[in-house]
């Protein structure tokens, strides 16, 4: 399997370099680049047209380590619930039922300690503990950011795809780059 | 990442890798044309396991132009420290590791993944694919230094 969180950075430096691009034509008075359907028209100066990308890629930043954990969890969690049709192989029905029973729990299990736990035979503590401190970090996100700073620490887009990487690679669920 | 061996960062110790980064940049930055000059403002930052303190961010100008090398938390996961360049272009995202770094990984199914990095030191994350660990040296800081200020 190729690595999923890849089409995610990928939609991220697009994004990004669209802004670093309209910054430069706002700093170097490119104004012919701008019409009257471009919210910067609005801006009564410069600056604060600046100031406003400059929050925008903060904002950008912090959905995509949201979109990123989403990808992530997503892709365990189909992985983890292939591994139970591999060990219950039967035609009996009550089989069918405990199989049926064992995927309808799975999809319950919470991320940061059931799903990335069943791994702690196969992937470090440090790296699991990143990977829960990403985790916090998303529902922070989405949570509103309910307190001012967020619960582990900083997370760059690059350091949770590196991180998030490392544990599929690690697991085996995807190729190595 | 705050590693076991970091568990507890030291803001002292914290400015200082920062001051030291700052001087390698007046180091580096002294071959470009025209020669930039330099000035440093307190910013504050706020982590939770410092609370609010302040720390100097270096603005680098070039005649007209400006870039700021902003220390952003010393508490970040995956690393131990990240400073962003930020000017025309940018954020362009500083690292910061310390720890040593990881053997190659084998995996279940027998690939062996090479480390990330092979040194300490300041990285330059990098911001389009493959997202590697950049070791960041002269050449590669007044590369994004351009960037930042043209």
């Amino acid at each position: 399997m190729t690595n999923p969180l890849m089409s995610i950075m990928g939609w991220y430096a697009v994004a990004l370099d669209s802004m670093r691009i309209t910054e430069r034509v706002i700093n170097k008075d490119m104004r012919a680049a701008i019409t009257n359907r471009h919210v910067f028209r609005r801006h009564e100066s410069k600056e604060i047209s600046l100031a406003s990308i400059k929050g925008a890629e903060r904002e950008l930043a912090d959905l995509v380590v949201l979109s990123l954990v989403a990808t992530f969890e997503r892709t365990l969690r189909d992985h983890v619930m292939e591994r139970p049709g591999r060990i219950i192989v039967s035609d009996d029905p009550v089989d069918a039922a405990i199989h049926e029973a064992i995927l309808n729990d799975i999809e319950y299990w919470r991320i940061a300690d059931r799903l990335i736990g069943i791994f702690e035979k196969r992937i470090g503590s440090d790296l699991r503990g990143q990977v829960r401190q990403i985790i916090g970090y998303r529902n922070w996100v989405a949570h509103g950011r309910a307190t001012a700073i967020p619960p582990d620490g900083n997370v760059a887009p690059q350091f949770a795809f590196e991180q998030l990487t490392g544990f599929l690679e690690r697991t085996g669920i995807i190729d190595p780059a | 990442m705050l590693t076991e061996q970091a568990a507890r960062p030291d803001l002292a110790d914290w400015r200082r890798k920062v001051e030291d980064l700052y001087e390698k940049i007046r180091a580096w930055t002294s071959e470009m044309e025209p020669r930039p000059t330099f000035a440093t403002e307190p910013i504050s930052i706020i982590e939770r396991w410092s609370g609010e303190y302040q720390l100097p961010q270096l603005l680098i100008r070039q005649g007209e132009d400006e870039m700021t090398v902003r220390p952003v938390a010393r508490a970040v996961v995956g690393a131990e420290g990240r400073v962003d360049l930020e000017g025309l272009d940018g954020p362009f995202v500083l690292v910061l590791h310390e720890s040593e770094p990881e053997p190659p990984f084998r995996t279940p199914k027998g690939v062996v993944i090479p480390a990330r990095r092979t040194t300490r030191g300041w990285f330059w994350a990098e911001d389009r694919a493959p997202w590697g660990l950049i070791p960041l040296d002269g050449p590669l800081f007044r590369e994004l230094a351009e960037s930042c200020l043209r």
